[in-house]
């Protein structure tokens, strides 16, 4: 068998199979779900059936007692059918708001277990759509969708059986617009969402070209340029205008269109059903009885048309989260799996890297042996390749096998989780979530003591200035860390891990020099060895390190101590200079 | 980036009318007056025509149908389809006029809110990040628009359904009108109790919508964090429980939908009862005619929809004037002093700069210009050097009028530039920066902004001198006509420096300011640049804030800025000699590494 072309309605709807486990889970209220569906429409369709009696009984002559009998009955009715509504809306959206739920939960469980290859490729902006929108899309196709399939189904089944029961011939005249009104929704709600979407693209269109103007409104003034600016938007907005008309058109032709074929079986009843009645051959109860069942009738055949786009809706929209089900998680663990034992010396092996789908490596060739227990500082220009030797060893991108060992294995044959618990990262973008700063601390490990690593980190003195001290909340609900003290934060957590393998990329950089010492010093002063990776800008955090590294174009130029490297007088002797003239001017 | 919890913006507070924002809101219908009404009419008549069918079926019973004659009925039935032809026509017209007036009212909106932004002060796009500014724009406008086509002609259309049925029916049969009518209350107290129920549950289901999202961006931002730190546990817990808050506020408004719903049909089961009972018993006394029985049933029907209906309006009215108090913020903000309209000026001769004892700062606590007074000479090139922070792109936007100095004064060809109107400023001063912006738009566009001045010829021109014509005609597949991706991501770094020389060429300023990028590139981009800078300069009198050396050696003085002040100022060859701030500044760059 071929496989479907994505984007076709075969491998649309085929797309949907992923939901059938989610169903399963929930046959039983499913099942009840489907029943009240079914008595809703048995009780709903007797109510016209009283009024019918009740209107033969009064043209020929009928007793007050008998009056208030029908007015209970329909009360009663009222009453057991508005129960079943309710638990039919109840059971039936509630089990898709359910559905939609355990959905969600495996689209984030399965979004955690993603490499960074992934998001490298899909916009966050792009993934959070397909968490809401997407999601919400195929929700409706299991929520209304599903029920309104089933009751249109059965009502369609019923009322034609009972109004046939009433006049066959005149069932057969009403009802001839109502699979036009089907396709007519159809048609007009499908036109609609292409319409709307158009619409929607184009005042994106426009929302770039604000976002520009704004963010470019320097350059326009200095260059004049405002009012030829401002004529475009202007025929934007006219464009805009024009884009709606059709729309509009649209829209305003829908229900007035609907209602005319609604009202033309309303005459025909008035008309082909009158003259029955005239003609004694049904009574005028059954003439009021059919005009309010083919009113019963008009919505949910409308609705027919609704649900096929919400049906279509849905499927695509399935087929956009299967993107992310589909997507290949993080590689395991490659190889046999042997338990880390010994010294944990690092070694790079000849690695040449590149970033999938980029043209040049951005590591090349680079051979290191680094022991355990050692400091290494890393310095190079922005773009050297700096960062990336810290994110194979971390495997947040996979190196090529055999390149980077830890310990004497193979990283990509340790688990990441292992892998993780052996390598702490501070990483570049102090990124924090707004939580509690103990909470963010904790994120390093469940057995972390915050305080102590915070003031292991240099925030001692901060945490003293903040309203809950680590209890209080970082972001938007709580207040907002200077750049220096979100670094000292992230620092924190690592430590907290308590990793052998600590690893600074670049993350000391809004830090003073004297705290930055500290910081060194008190990690250095851990008990047991710990090997210290520091990626750095600024030659005074690394310039004590057992091995020095200077990275150009993706290679080690330099490898050495201190006092190696200055002798050496290259491009971490130039670099050393720029700093020290720098700490001068800023003194003058 | 640190999202979580609602933004504040995002929940709707706020009075449901305003009286004063409204009359601020009237000015942009009135040139849709005529429109507008004729839709209110074409309401008025749609509910008319609404009206009309239950009273003809009402006709077709009583005069017709019970009393055996056939003869009247297709009559009816004609006039009957004339009516839904007619209703068909009015709801056409109607939407149509309604969200066309509507469209337009936007449009004008959105016309005047970016007249009105253009021409604020650049301080406030310091203040207010772009997203922001947008939303006004976007959004806000919109709930507007949403107040104006349903909110408002909407409410004016269920009045009139209301009354009309209500005049209706006591017409029928007053008291069987009356007893109808007992059921009203229950209308009103389900309904409204439904609306403060449905508002608490719209706010938790606002709150969980927005924690939800606030929650995703945050932690598909930070989801390297969370691999890094083995957390995917932790955050999928976390992640279930906001799913949980999520799903337990819908699950909240599905138990008021699914109550108010069939109790709405309930209390109109009620209301047929009633008819069926007290009308019977007319019927039976002769007092009420079968067919106006039916004409109640049915009228009594149409009752409920118009007073659900307007309950629900209420919601678009409070953000309607949430939205705009906010528009009518921005609008409020007081727009840029841009010189006078017209001024007599010498024609532009000299094309000097003169800055003469110029102090300026941002917010008056630290001042980032002290003192400052240097001059350019006609055709000279001179080079602003200086650590960050020290000042050098303050100078620009001074000169170029992007804020005011608090003392001192500013000079553009001998005559304070405070005397020019705003387009012959432009006209006679440009600047390219480094820090390149590209729209995405065509080449052409970017490199005329659009400007009807500068036409083809001088587009063309432009590009030559700044060797990039020929890789645009040749190798871009449309030519000049390109559009460019998303801040020309799709040239190089050398080709957006050499398309951004190309514009400054096209306009062909005689006084350049130049900001140059401190990125640093390489060596062959760095060739590129270099040979359109030469160009570029050629003849002019140049501001450079320099960056690169090269740049330093070729200009023919340089002023060192330290702290807001001038510190130095002289040849390359004198501040070497000296062996003060340049000097320093110069090993640093030598070392390729600034």
């Amino acid at each position: 068998m071929t496989a479907p072309i994505p984007g076709s309605a075969l491998s649309a709807v085929r797309s949907l199979r992923r939901l059938i486990p989610y169903f399963g889970r929930y046959r039983a209220g499913l099942a009840w779900g489907v029943l009240t569906v079914l008595a809703t429409v048995g009780v709903s369709l007797a109510g016209p059936q009283v009024i019918r009696f009740a209107i033969d009984d009064l043209t020929a002559a009928v007793t007050g007692r008998k009056l208030v009998l029908y007015a209970a009955v329909i009360l009663a009715i009222a009453l057991v059918e508005g129960i079943l509504r309710f638990l039919m809306r109840r059971i039936l959206i509630g089990i898709s708001r359910d559905i939609e739920f355990d959905l969600r939960n495996d689209l984030f469980e399965k979004l955690l277990t993603l490499p960074r290859t992934f998001s490298d490729a899909h916009p966050t902006g792009d993934i959070m759509n397909r968490c809401s929108s997407d999601v919400n899309a195929v929700r409706m196709l299991l929520g209304p969708g599903v029920m309104y399939s089933i009751n249109t189904a059965a009502m369609f089944t019923l009322a034609l059986f009972l109004m046939i029961r009433i006049n066959p011939l005149l069932t057969g005249l009403v009802l001839l617009p109502l699979p036009v009104a089907t396709f007519v929704v159809y048609f007009f709600s499908r036109k609609i969402h292409d319409y709307y979407r158009s619409v929607q693209e184009y005042f994106s269109d426009v929302s770039v070209f604000l976002q520009e103007t704004f963010s470019g409104i320097r350059l326009l003034r200095a260059y004049g340029s405002l009012d030829p600016r401002q004529t475009r938007f202007g025929e934007m907005m006219e464009q805009y205008v024009v884009m709606n008309r059709r729309l509009i058109a649209t829209w305003g032709l829908f229900y007035p269109a609907m209602g005319l074929l609604g009202g033309l079986g309303g005459v025909g009843i008035l008309y082909f059903g009158g003259s029955l009645v005239i003609a004694g051959r049904i009574s005028l109860g059954s003439f009021v009885a059919f005009s309010i069942y083919l009113a019963m009738l008009a919505w949910p055949m409308m609705s027919a048309g609704w649900v096929l786009n919400l049906i279509q809706r849905g499927a695509a929209s399935m087929e956009r989260l299967n993107l992310i089900f589909d997507a290949a998680g993080v590689a395991p663990a490659a190889g046999p799996m042997t338990p880390s034992t010994g010294a944990l010396d690092l070694e790079f092996r000849n690695l040449t890297f590149s970033y999938p789908g980029a043209a040049s490596p951005v590591l090349k060739a680079v051979t290191v042996a680094i022991p355990a227990g050692s400091m290494v500082g890393i310095v190079g220009k922005v773009g050297a390749g700096k960062s990336t030797l810290a994110a194979v060893l971390a495997r947040v991108y996979d190196p090529p096998p055999g390149t980077v060992m830890v310990g004497g294995r193979d990283v990509s044959a340790i688990p990441p989780g292992e892998l993780r618990r052996l390598v702490a990262v501070v990483p570049q973008d102090p990124f924090l979530f707004s939580e509690s700063i103990a909470d963010n601390i904790r994120m390093g490990g469940e057995d972390a003591d915050p305080e102590s690593h915070a003031a292991m980190a240099g925030l001692g003195v901060d945490m003293e200035s903040f309203p809950d001290r680590l209890a209080t909340l970082v972001g938007e609900r709580g207040i907002t860390l200077s750049g220096g003290q979100k670094q000292r934060v992230t620092i924190a957590r690592a430590l907290a891990r308590r990793a052998p393998i600590i690893l600074f990329d670049d993350a000391l950089s809004s830090v003073d020099v004297e705290t930055e010492a500290a910081i060194i010093r008190n990690i250095q002063s851990l008990p047991g060895r710990h090997t210290l990776i520091v990626i750095s800008h600024r030659i005074s955090s690394i310039r004590d390190a057992d091995l020095i590294l200077a990275m150009m174009d993706g290679e080690i130029v330099e490898a050495g101590t201190h006092t190696d490297l200055i002798g050496r007088n290259g491009l971490y002797a130039s670099l050393f200079r720029k700093e020290e003239i720098e700490a001068e001017l800023a003194t003058l | 980036m640190q999202l979580n919890g609602g933004s504040l913006e995002d929940e709707i507070k706020g009075r449901i009318y305003d009286h004063r924002l409204m009359k601020r809101l009237i000015p942009f219908l009135r040139p849709y007056r005529g429109p507008l009404g004729i839709a209110l009419l074409l309401i008025l008549a749609g509910a008319a025509f609404e009206l009309a069918f239950p009273y003809v079926t009402k006709i077709a019973i009583d005069t017709y149908i019970s009393k055996g004659i056939d003869s009247g009925l297709l009559r009816l039935s004609m006039v009957l389809i004339g009516i839904l032809v007619l209703q068909l026509i009015a709801g056409f017209l109607e939407t149509w006029l309604l969200q066309m007036s509507g469209q337009r009212i936007m449009r004008d909106m959105r016309n005047q809110l970016f007249d009105h932004l253009l021409h604020l002060e650049t301080r406030y796009f310091d203040r207010n990040p772009v997203g922001k500014t947008m939303t006004r724009l976007t959004s806000d406008v919109d709930a507007l628009n949403e107040l104006f086509t349903s909110g408002l002609i909407s409410i004016a259309g269920d009045l009139c359904t209301l009354l009309g049925i209500i005049v209706m029916l006591l017409y029928l049969n007053w008291q069987l009108a009356l007893v109808t009518f007992t059921v009203v209350p229950l209308i009103f107290i389900a309904t409204e109790i439904f609306r403060r129920k449905v508002r608490v549950s719209y706010r938790l289901i606002r709150a969980a919508v927005s924690n939800m999202n606030g929650f995703l961006q945050e932690y598909l931002t930070g989801m390297p964090v969370v691999q890094l730190f083995s957390q995917e546990r932790r955050a999928f817990d976390k992640f279930r429980a906001i799913n949980r808050q999520h799903l337990d506020a819908f699950q909240q408004t599905i138990f008021y939908y699914s109550v108010f719903y069939p109790m709405i049909e309930l209390v109109a089961a009620l209301a047929a009862a009633l008819i069926l009972l007290y009308g019977g018993f007319q019927v039976i006394g002769g007092v009420l005619t079968m067919g106006e029985m039916v004409a109640f049933l049915q009228y009594s029907r149409r009752f409920f929809h118009p007073i659900a209906d307007m309950s629900e309006k209420f919601n678009i009215f409070q953000s309607a004037m949430a939205a705009a108090e906010r528009i009518f913020t921005v609008l409020d903000v007081e727009r840029e002093n841009r010189g006078p309209a017209t001024a007599s000026l010498p024609p532009p001769g000299a094309a000097s700069i003169e800055f003469k004892n110029v102090s300026f700062s941002y917010n008056s606590e630290k001042p980032i210009l002290q003192d400052v007074s240097f001059r350019v000479g006609p055709g000279e090139r001179v080079a602003i050097v200086g650590a960050t922070g020290a000042g050098k792109s303050t100078i620009i936007n001074l000169l170029l009028r992007m804020y005011r100095p608090q003392s001192g004064r500013i000079l553009l060809d001998g005559i304070d530039i405070d005397s020019y109107p705003e387009g012959e400023l432009r006209r006679r001063i440009g600047l390219v920066s480094q820090d390149i912006f590209l729209f995405s738009d065509t080449i052409r566009a970017n490199v005329s902004l659009d400007n009807p001045e500068i036409g083809e010829e001088r587009v063309m021109d432009g590009c030559r001198g700044a060797f990039i014509h020929d890789f645009v005609a040749e190798e871009l597949p449309g030519g000049f006509g390109h559009k460019l991706a998303e801040r020309g991501a799709d040239l190089s770094q050398g080709q957006r420096q050499l398309l951004s020389f190309a514009r400054a060429l096209a306009y062909g300023h005689r006084v350049l300011v130049l900001d140059e990028a401190t990125s640093s590139v390489d060596v062959q981009t760095e060739r590129l640049i270099q040979r359109g800078l030469e160009t570029l300069l050629e003849g002019r009198t140049a501001l450079v804030i320099a960056h690169r050396l090269s740049t330093i050696e070729s200009a023919d003085r340089i002023i060192v800025l330290h702290k807001g002040r001038i510190r130095e100022e002289g040849t390359e060859a004198e501040l070497l000699e000296r062996q003060g701030l340049y000097y320093r500044f110069h090993i640093l760059q030598a070392a390729g590494v600034a």
